[in-house]
């Protein structure tokens, strides 16, 4: 920026490194008459300052002119707000926008933090009427009367973790959530969530008793503190606000326990253990566990693209109901690691260089070359989406170490994960909108996307049909091949032959065309529409050809084939329609099995972790019990654990872990003769962790079982080519 | 996973690592390639290079033969040839002779010798083999076959098989003159007179043809035409499997080549003795919080956005602050008026007292990782002293005694027991206290090690309670001679090594006479005792340390002190139900220590959960309540156990009265 004027209050008396902090910091814009710089709703995390030129700032009150030199925006102070008004170029204008954490820092070192912490003050308190304002509290008290509410009122800030009150404490203020969730369990493990507009622990700060419940906040929380007094006035004089508030919590609270009711039996997590994360999520990235094959090419390809990778297949495994096209369905997610783009991000304030920014969509960008390496983002961020690497060389930046986070694939087509699921299992949802439970837990209060960055629901496909027109083509080419068993007419060999090596071709080059469509978008640097489906339609089309190269093959060859390269040749072929066909079958049967048997997602680097704990569990457990329980550990538990074919017996039981245990536990009781289970009391946990060392081992088998035959089927198929070469131009001669 | 609210801010940022998803494909491609290639190459072997250009190998009868024997670059056809080695062979049937005067057939027609050529030999020991394009099968003769042919001679009959016929006959029409020749029963044709009638054939060698010619079609009706695939399926299958076998070993050895390879740059450690402080360059300092998280011992702190050495005592002076900064705002420099701490030599031995070694923290350095070097070089020189001293040493009860159960102390007792010297360690309190003192998921070791240099017990970026748990199964498993709760009282020298006198948990006194002795005592000190009278009876119930709340639930206990190690044990206590907790404290309200445990117990204070007892000076303590006088007026309170945490006395007075010399200002935690 060649013209800067640090003519603006905030920004005159800085010194040469704060100015070179601000100029890395800032992000010009120029602005043609008319245009809007925001409007009111888009996530609010700058600063803007006028260069040249003006702003009209209108709001439903008024509008206002901001001139040259001036500033405006502030309404970013207050962390989690959203733009209240709109900002209208009157001319052409010239403008540039930093980062508030990173203009903080800088008018903190130059000594002058002074200046921004009375605007801040009034932004906070503007931005919590505005907050408060939406919601049916604010809507029924009115905004003057809010407004005068707020500013009497202290503000708590609360970060994630921290307990707000906990039972039996006396209740000396109710507390109005302005920004955050709050997860409030009484003394019968009910939990309630509350959210932005709700009130909480009314009823014990009204009759000076003590909380009955403990308050935590799930993420960094705002607050706003109603003493009793103040409590008191605003019942007398506002009686219907307050009463409003009380009817919508208690409608959303049953509502709540209505959803948990509803999946109190299952085993696996349930949305309401991560109703932080779906929450706050704007785009969040999941993997349907049912179709997932394990086969890691989203992260492949994500490493591929970026150098480092932004994704990680581990995380917490969730049954939820997904908005897909017209209907409902329940499916077994695992929510990965990589970047979700929250609404009110954790890492944005943190970093000191401004380097993490917003667009309107409200994703969430790092530049690298402001990053500094420093890690506050990284730690700050709940999921470990954000990961430190080394700085790749040749880029601008100086540190060694930078930042990395999904950042939604911008400049390619579409996210490079999704289009390299053979299956089409991963995919990026708005929980707000596409998640029932949390639409019907959190409610309405959390705006949906108001711009969607990323296509409905999972990719959805057919599988019945394509299987159908296999099994339709193979009896015609069947037939074809009974009628020359013998294969001696040359006419009919060749013509067979021919066929078969276009269809082998065809099915080598499988490895080259799946990556066309990635090569063709990288060469021409095209930003074409998102979410092409990409590798699924490739690997049906191969087992597609893969069935009809085998009928082919079988009408040319028949079934004798002479010695030498052409029977070796055939053997090849049959091994590698047999690998590939049981490969097919195990990505149709393998992965719902497996998911059962999941607790959460994780990665077979982690299985010989989770083994030693489990050792330690069983072994550690087993130690401390009396001898009656030893006894039944030797006879029954350990052999059931080291049974070598065990897992096998799970897998095609088809049993969930809970089925299992249960099985055992019978079995144990039958084995006592039905006697009093009072005095087995701590075997529940043994049956637990035996169930769960047989679980692991036959996680590891189905694993196996879906990732060995590739690269069989691999090596197999470069040693065909090899061969159909010498087959070719030894019949050819 | 529980339903607890998700944890806390991390300490350290994650870094980036390939997950199995990503380094699981590489190398695939070439390993497939390599094990192809070795595939192929095998073939070759088996059927030779010019198989490869061959429609099928050749069987017994030509089997020797070179490609020039029959094709030799002419026009005509290699199937001419024939005639030269084995004549011309004219048809018995007119019609054949007509079409091979025409050129229409010929002996390739019914022969092929490439694809089919088949036969059976008799062979001069009695075998009968049937053999054909790439396979031979011997064959059991049946028991009602004519009669032998001579034993002495080997035959051989060719067989031609039905297919060749079939090229131009049918063998379903009846009026075909061929169709009798071609019968179902066999793959070959049965007819044998082809060349010659039988009657001919009298004239030569009569009764050995025909008997072979018996045989032959005895041996053709059951023979089936596909032995050939299965004679060969056994060798194909094996250069299949050698392929893959090659390409699964290309790729192991293509992943352990990749795991050798290392990255990582370990830090010079400073040498012993010196101090340092960090300096921060409040101009450049960006205030991310990276060194405050960084420091083990909490002296850093972030005001107004920069960085403040705010607790310059509790500064290890060589810690992992400086290479967390991101811009080299933060550097560790030389305090100058810090003096050395003992002089030790290269092996860490003390140069006043030979046999005597320091190990870990004492020596005045840091970082977790120097001190599990140190034990391991400190132990490894004990051991040549120990052979050194010889058979003088022997009259010794012990090679060598270790003094503490940090890293440094872990890492010299594995390494003695590895070198099979008889040691002990006695630790005055828990397996690593001092690392179990970290604030809570502290991490622990920051950069990796070379990977060729393995030490036991090291572990890399792990959470503190990790890194406890694990030593504590290691020293399980290999168990160490580990004494916990032994409290070292002296280490005097003696006649050819040093007498070491100490007391076992519950009182118990311990004294050994030691070849070598390794003080790998840390820093942090002894717990001070309180001067108050000590019962007997109440000995068991005394505790400086406490190691598991849990065990406490629904006892009543009394704390006494009021810094940071007392507030948390009370913190913990009363967390625990059903525990009374009184705190007895000296002072007339909070003194020092963390704003988090202040706040924390003075909440609990104000619920009535905890007994907050302020100005209380402890008098003396039974086996069933503690007297103290609280302002002037003596009290009881009535428990069953009695936590003191006074504050710890430095380390450097047991290094004194060990003989060494005046020891560095000892840095209090």
């Amino acid at each position: 920026m060649a013209e800067h004027p640090f003519a603006s209050p905030l920004l005159s008396g800085l010194d040469a490194q704060g100015r070179a902090a601000l100029r890395a910091a800032a992000r010009p814009r120029q602005l043609a008459d008319g245009a809007a710089a925001f409007a009111p709703g888009d996530p609010a995390d700058t600063l803007w300052f006028v260069v040249e030129g003006s702003i009209l700032l209108e709001t439903p009150r008024g509008s206002r002119e901001i001139g040259e030199s001036g500033h405006f925006g502030s309404e970013a102070l207050a962390r989690g707000a959203s733009r209240a008004a709109r900002a209208l170029s009157r001319g052409e204008s010239s403008l540039f926008e930093v980062p508030v954490a990173a203009l903080e820092r800088i008018l903190a070192h130059a000594g002058r933090a002074a200046l921004l912490v009375r605007e801040g003050d009034l932004a906070r308190r503007r931005a919590y009427v505005a907050e408060l304002f939406a919601t049916p509290f604010g809507q029924a008290l009115g905004e003057r009367p809010l407004e005068a509410l707020v500013a009497r009122l202290r503000e708590e800030s609360w970060s994630r973790g921290q307990r707000l009150f906990e039972a039996a404490e006396p209740a000396e203020r109710a507390l109005i959530v302005v920004s955050g969730l709050v997860k409030v369990v009484s003394s019968g493990d009910k939990a309630g969530f509350f959210a932005r507009g709700d009130l909480v622990g009314l009823e014990a700060t009204r009759a000076a008793r003590s909380y009955d419940a403990t308050a935590t906040a799930l993420g960094d929380a705002v607050v706003l503190a109603l003493p009793r007094a103040v409590l008191r006035e605003l019942s007398l004089r506002h009686p219907e606000a307050v009463a409003r508030a009380e009817r919508s919590v208690r409608a959303r609270l049953e509502k709540q326990a209505r959803v948990e009711e509803l999946y109190a039996g299952r085993a696996t997590r349930h949305a309401v253990h991560e109703l932080e994360r779906l929450s706050s999520a704007r785009s969040l990235l999941a993997i349907e566990l049912d179709a997932c094959v394990r086969c890691g090419e989203c992260a492949r390809a994500c490493a591929e693209t970026h150098g480092t990778p932004r994704l990680t297949r581990r995380g917490e495994k969730v049954v939820l109901r997904v908005v897909d096209g017209g209907g409902l369905a329940a499916r077994a997610l695992l929510l990965a690691e990589a970047c979700q783009h929250c609404r009110d991000p954790a890492c944005l304030p943190e970093c000191p260089t401004g380097a993490i920014t917003r667009d309107a969509s409200g994703a969430v960008a790092l530049d690298e070359a402001l990053c500094t390496g420093c890690g506050a983002c990284a730690k700050a961020c709940p999921w470990d989406a954000i990961r430190l690497a080394p700085r790749a060389p040749g880029g601008a930046g100086a540190s060694e170490l930078v930042a990395h986070k999904c950042d939604l694939c911008r400049g390619r087509s579409g996210p490079e994960c999704v289009s390299a699921c053979p299956t089409g299992a991963i995919f990026r949802a708005d929980p707000a909108r596409d998640l029932v439970e949390v639409r019907s837990l959190v409610g309405a209060l959390e705006r949906a996307n108001p711009k969607p960055d990323a296509p409905r629901g999972p990719a959805r496909r057919s599988q019945a049909l394509r299987w159908l027109f296999c099994a339709a083509l193979v009896p015609p080419l069947l037939a074809l091949s009974r009628s020359a068993s013998d294969a001696t007419d040359a006419l009919h060999a060749l013509a067979t032959g021919v066929v078969a090596g276009v269809l082998a071709l065809a099915l080598l080059s499988h490895g080259v065309l799946k990556r066309l469509p990635r090569l063709r978008a990288r060469l021409s640097g095209r930003t074409g529409e998102r979410g092409k489906r990409g590798l699924a339609r490739f690997v049906s089309a191969h087992a597609l050809l893969g069935v009809s190269a085998a009928a082919v093959v079988l009408a040319h060859a028949g079934h004798h084939a002479t010695h030498g390269v052409a029977s070796l040749l055939s053997l090849v072929f049959w091994l590698l329609a047999a690998s590939g066909g049981l490969g097919a079958l195990s990505y149709r049967l393998v992965p719902r099995r497996l998911t059962r048997l999941e607790r959460r997602g994780t990665l077979p680097e982690d299985h010989a972790l989770e083994r030693e704990e489990l050792e330690q569990r069983l072994y550690g457990r087993l130690s401390e019990q009396e001898r009656t329980v030893k006894e039944l550990a030797r006879t029954v538990l350990l052999p059931y654990v080291s049974a070598l074919l065990g897992p096998v017996w799970l897998v095609l039981s088809g049993r969930t872990p809970a089925a299992e245990e249960a099985a055992l536990a019978c079995r144990i009781e039958r084995l006592l003769g039905g006697r009093s289970s009072a005095r087995l009391a701590g075997s529940d946990a043994l049956v637990r962790a035996a169930v769960a060392f047989r679980v692991l081992a036959a996680r590891r088998l189905l694993e196996r079982a879906l990732a060995l035959w590739p690269p069989l089927h691999l090596a197999l198929s470069v040693l065909f080519a090899l061969l159909l070469a010498a087959h070719v131009v030894g019949v050819s001669r | 996973m529980t339903a607890a609210p998700p944890s806390e801010r991390r300490r350290r940022p994650r870094l980036a690592a390939d997950s199995s998803d990503i380094t699981r494909r590489r190398g695939w491609l070439a390993a497939a390639s390599l094990g192809a290639t070795a595939g192929f190459l095998l073939l070759v072997l088996r059927d030779g290079p010019r198989s490869l250009g061959a429609p099928g190998p050749l069987a017994r009868p030509h089997a020797a033969l070179g490609c020039a024997s029959c094709h030799d670059g002419s026009q005509a056809s290699a199937g001419d040839r024939c005639v030269s080695c084995h004549g011309n062979h004219s048809s018995t049937r007119a019609a054949h002779q007509r079409l091979a005067e025409n050129g229409e057939l010929g002996c390739a027609t019914c022969h092929a010798v490439h694809r089919s050529e088949d036969g059976v030999a008799f062979d001069a020991n009695g075998e009968v083999t049937l053999y054909g394009s790439g396979f031979e099968r011997v064959m059991v003769a049946p028991p009602t076959s004519p009669a032998r042919p001579d034993a002495s001679r080997k035959v051989l009959v060719p067989l031609v098989r039905s297919a060749a016929c079939t090229r131009c006959h049918e063998a379903a029409n009846d009026r075909d003159p061929a169709a009798h020749c071609v019968s179902g029963e066999s793959a070959f044709s049965l007819c044998f007179d082809e060349h010659r009638l039988p009657a001919q054939a009298s004239a030569r060698a009569p009764a050995l043809r025909d008997a072979a010619i018996e045989r032959a079609r005895t041996v053709a009706r059951g023979a089936r035409a596909d032995a050939g695939a299965v004679a060969s399926f056994g060798s194909d299958a094996a250069v299949v499997a050698a392929g893959l076998g090659v390409a699964g070993l290309a790729l192991a050895l293509d992943r352990r080549r990749r795991r050798a390879v290392l990255r990582a740059v370990v830090p010079v450690p400073p040498p012993p003795g010196t101090r340092r402080l960090p300096v921060i360059d409040a101009a450049t300092c960006l205030g991310c919080q990276a060194c405050v998280d960084a420091c083990p011992y909490d002296a850093l702190v972030v005001k107004r956005y920069v960085a403040v050495l705010e607790r310059p005592d509790a500064c290890c002076g060589a810690g992992p602050c400086q290479s967390s900064c991101p811009n080299g705002s933060l550097k560790l420099v030389t305090d100058g008026a810090a003096a050395a701490g003992p002089r030790l030599s290269e092996t860490l031995e003390s140069e006043a007292r030979p046999g005597l070694f320091l190990a870990g923290d004492v020596t005045g350095g840091s970082l977790v990782r120097n001190a599990l070097r140190q034990g391991v070089r400190a132990a490894h020189a004990a051991a040549a002293r120990v052979a050194g001293v010889g058979a003088r040493g022997d009259a010794n009860e012990l090679d060598l005694v270790i003094v503490g159960a940090g890293p440094a102390g872990l890492a010299a007792a594995l390494t003695a027991q590895a070198l099979g010297l008889r040691s002990v360690v006695l630790e005055q309190g828990r397996l690593a206290e001092s690392i179990h003192s970290f604030s809570r998921q502290k991490l622990v070791l920051d950069a990796p090690l070379p990977t060729d240099e393995k030490l036991p017990l090291f572990i890399g970026d792990v959470h503190k309670e990790e890194l406890v748990q694990r030593w504590q199964r290691t020293v399980r498993a290999a168990r160490l001679p580990l004494r916990e709760g032994a409290r070292v009282l002296e280490v005097a020298p003696a006649a050819h090594g040093f007498h070491v006198r100490a007391e076992l948990a519950g009182g118990v006194p311990f004294e050994a006479l030691a070849t070598a002795v390794i003080l790998a005592i840390g820093t942090r000190g002894t717990p001070r005792a309180l001067a108050a009278t000590l019962d007997e009876a109440a000995r068991p119930h005394l505790h400086y340390e406490l190691s598991d709340a849990r065990s406490f639930a629904g006892r009543s206990v009394v704390v006494v002190g009021l810094g940071d190690v007392a507030m948390e044990s009370a913190l913990a206590l009363a967390a625990q139900p059903g525990t009374e907790v009184t705190v007895l404290a000296r002072g007339a309200g909070f003194l020092r220590g963390r704003k988090r445990n202040i706040d924390g117990l003075a909440a609990l204070a104000a619920r009535g959960r905890v007994r907050l007892v302020f100005e209380a000076e402890v008098v003396r303590i039974g086996p069933r309540a503690v007297e103290a006088r609280v302002a002037g007026v003596g009290r009881s309170f009535p428990c069953e156990a009695v936590f003191v945490h006074v504050g710890r006395v430095p380390s450097h007075e047991l290094l004194a009265r060990a003989g060494l010399a005046e020891p560095a200002r000892v840095a209090r935690k």
